[in-house]
């Protein structure tokens, strides 16, 4: 295993691969710097270059955009107020008051450190997590595996934000996509009303670029020019470089209990489907608040918010790789899109990829490795132009980011329909999202749908009864899981939520 | 032009329609169950019956809860609406006048719905009209050039 690993970072340290590293992580870096683009964006986008590009590129690529999208989501959060990405959201709760009191290269400068070492501890988590799991997952009968599928599909919808119901609808609606085209197991099409061109059903790229690059465009067409507002003068502010070095003080100050006890927090959430950064980070933000010292300071300026916060954002990306490799169930949405680069190339994730392709696994945690430790030295580089960076115009990124989206789309299958699923599931995910419905679940359902039809018809083929499900003792925990979750992240929390 | 209505319900109800849909499909394939064993329909029901399920839970919550009754004018959805039209007829325009023309005129009208606020409209037309120009020639460096993907001339060329 050791010399896999290390063999993962002699294929990454290939001066072309290298390359891929970087252009992905400056990508990354500006998606998720520009409020209103985010990391998940940035990978939708670079989904139809897969077909054209090596599979190790474009995951090394991934792999550079996820990680720099995510910690860059809060430093215009930080600056201007205005978190570029949601995870960056829960930073500058803390970050943005740090800013007004003057001390705002010094949050950077902790927010790239704790990025940093939840980073890097998270992928030597996953490292350590993905064998493990993959070989219980060896273990897992074919109605296990349903109520496993059921279980994530309950965590898609119960840890979105907002209406449960609504949730639930986003991810059916998905579901429902999903069964367009040929049965999986009669050779008989279904739900194509006649249409020859719905028969091979939805492919899943026309799907994700729909989802988040035309829904985000129509959403930032009806918000219009208006660009960044905010209540400190730009033109003033001047970052020195030698003030993003976090000093040591007030790193133990901080203390490893707090940097430790956020990575895992953050890994265990981005390994939850659907949970994604914004929830790692706040779960993390409320255990350092719960815990802290200090907790006068939280909401006045905490740099041990911005740390806690940051740290388990940064160990959130290689969570969310162990579901996704080693069961094939995306952790949230750039992973779930990574899922569609490995289904591209025709490779399959699951334990199997962990022991037959692991040359192509390798080398995304190195570049998952060293994108954490190019965080820090990106805010040397790029930190004094942050602030421009948030400023460039929307119609000129608007404009390139539509032409982006429709032209890939079409490169990806050279097809016109592709282009009109694109639009018409970007207007409908705009009417989604307008109305408070969240758009994940939606992508979740498209990709867990077909895997949770096929298992559960097997394993009723197999057994010849439903109570197969709640027999085996496998199931019967993943089920048992799915109702406590259903239970505590959904109805109870959304009523105390709705009660507020 | 104002239509009063509530966007909540709407959204539902056109949900329920395509769920409708949806069904008759189902009903077009075997029962559920045959011989004992499940066939093409049986995932379908279920996850229609959830949707069922879930849009009646909204829509019962709205009876409860009640619903704010918004004012639909043209002012509010002309954006989302050109925005529609615009992605519409490129795909019209990609197939038959091929990537330059249409992608011109694609960018241009994307960047003219940020720009038109601006005070001066003839610098809203300058602008959008550079970017109608310089959003292609990039589109094709990077699609052509870079990745060597092949873009459509256009069936009337």
């Amino acid at each position: 295993m050791i010399e896999q690993i290390i063999q993962g970072y002699v294929i990454l340290f290939q001066p072309v691969v290298f390359l891929y590293l970087i252009i992905g992580f400056i990508i990354g870096l500006f998606f998720g710097t520009v409020p209103g683009l985010t990391a998940t964006l940035a990978v939708a986008l670079l989904l139809p270059m897969t077909f054209v590009l090596d599979i190790t590129n474009s995951l090394v690529m991934a792999m550079g955009i996820f990680v720099a999208g995510i910690y860059s989501g809060s430093t215009t959060g930080t600056i201007i107020n205005i978190p570029g990405t949601p995870g960056g959201a829960i930073t500058t709760i803390e970050a943005y008051p740090l800013m007004l009191k003057g001390e705002g290269a010094k949050s950077l400068a902790h927010d790239a450190f704790s990025s940093f070492v939840g980073g890097t501890t998270g992928v030597v988590i996953l490292m350590f997590l993905c064998p493990l799991i993959a070989r219980l997952a060896l273990l897992l009968h074919t109605a296990d595996r349903f109520s496993l599928i059921v279980l994530s599909l309950v965590a898609v919808a119960v840890s979105t934000r907002g209406s449960l119901a609504k949730s639930v609808i986003a991810t059916v609606f998905g579901l429902m996509l999903a069964t367009i085209g040929i049965d999986p197991q009669f050779p008989e099409a279904r739900f194509t009303y006649g249409t020859v061109v719905l028969t091979e059903g939805l492919d899943l790229l026309p799907v994700i670029i729909g989802i988040f690059a035309i829904s985000e465009l129509m959403m930032q067409i009806e918000a219009g020019r208006e660009g960044v507002k905010t209540d400190i003068d730009l033109s003033k502010i001047r970052f020195r470089r030698k003030d993003f070095i976090p000093k040591f003080k007030d790193i133990k100050r901080i203390g490893l209990r707090t940097y430790l006890k956020s990575t895992l927090i953050g890994n265990a959430i981005g390994a939850l489907p659907g949970a994604g950064a914004a929830m790692a980070g706040f779960i993390a933000y409320a255990e350092a608040k719960r815990s802290s010292k200090h907790p006068e300071e939280y909401g006045k300026g905490s740099i041990e918010g911005v740390s806690a916060t940051e740290t388990a954002n940064n160990s959130m990306c290689a969570g969310a790789m162990i579901p996704m490799l080693t069961l094939g169930i995306p952790g949230d949405a750039v992973t779930a899109m990574i899922l569609g680069m490995f289904k591209i190339q025709g490779l399959v994730p699951g334990p199997a990829l962990l022991t037959k392709s692991l040359n192509y696994v390798t080398p995304m945690y190195a570049a998952l490795m060293v994108s954490a430790i190019f965080i820090p030295i990106s805010l040397f580089v790029f930190g004094p132009y942050y602030i421009k960076i948030a400023q460039i115009k929307r119609s000129i990124l608007y404009s390139f980011i539509a032409v982006i989206a429709m032209v890939g789309c079409y490169a990806a299958a050279f097809s016109p329909f592709q282009m009109l699923v694109t639009v018409a599931l970007g207007v409908i995910t705009y009417l989604f999202r307008k109305l408070e419905y969240p758009a994940v679940p939606v992508l979740m359902g498209v990709i867990l749908g077909p895997m949770a039809e096929d298992y559960l018809r097997r394993a009723l083929m197999i057994s010849g009864s439903p109570t197969v499900f709640f027999t085996r003792p496998g199931s019967v925990i993943f089920l048992v899981l799915s109702v406590i979750f259903a239970y505590f992240l959904g109805f109870r929390q959304k009523k105390k939520l709705m009660l507020n | 032009m104002k239509v009063k209505f509530n966007p909540e319900i709407t959204l539902v109800v056109c949900i329920l329609v395509f769920t409708g849909i949806y069904v008759f499909g189902t009903l077009e394939l075997p029962p559920p169950m045959e011989d004992g064993s499940p066939t093409q329909s049986l995932y379908p029901w279920i996850i229609a019956g959830i949707m069922v399920a879930a849009c009646c839970s909204v829509l019962f919550k709205r009876q409860i809860w009640g619903g704010k009754e918004q004012v639909l004018t043209w002012e509010r959805i002309k954006k989302p609406i050109f925005g529609t039209i615009i992605l519409g007829s490129y795909i019209v325009l990609f197939v038959f006048a091929g990537y330059w023309i249409s992608t011109s005129i694609f960018s241009f009208f994307v960047a003219l719905l940020f720009e038109y606020e601006r005070k001066s409209k003839v610098k809203a037309l300058i602008y959008s009209a550079i970017l109608g120009v310089i959003v292609p020639v990039i589109g094709y460096l990077f699609f052509k050039v870079t990745f060597g993907i092949r873009l459509p001339e256009g069936v009337w060329f």
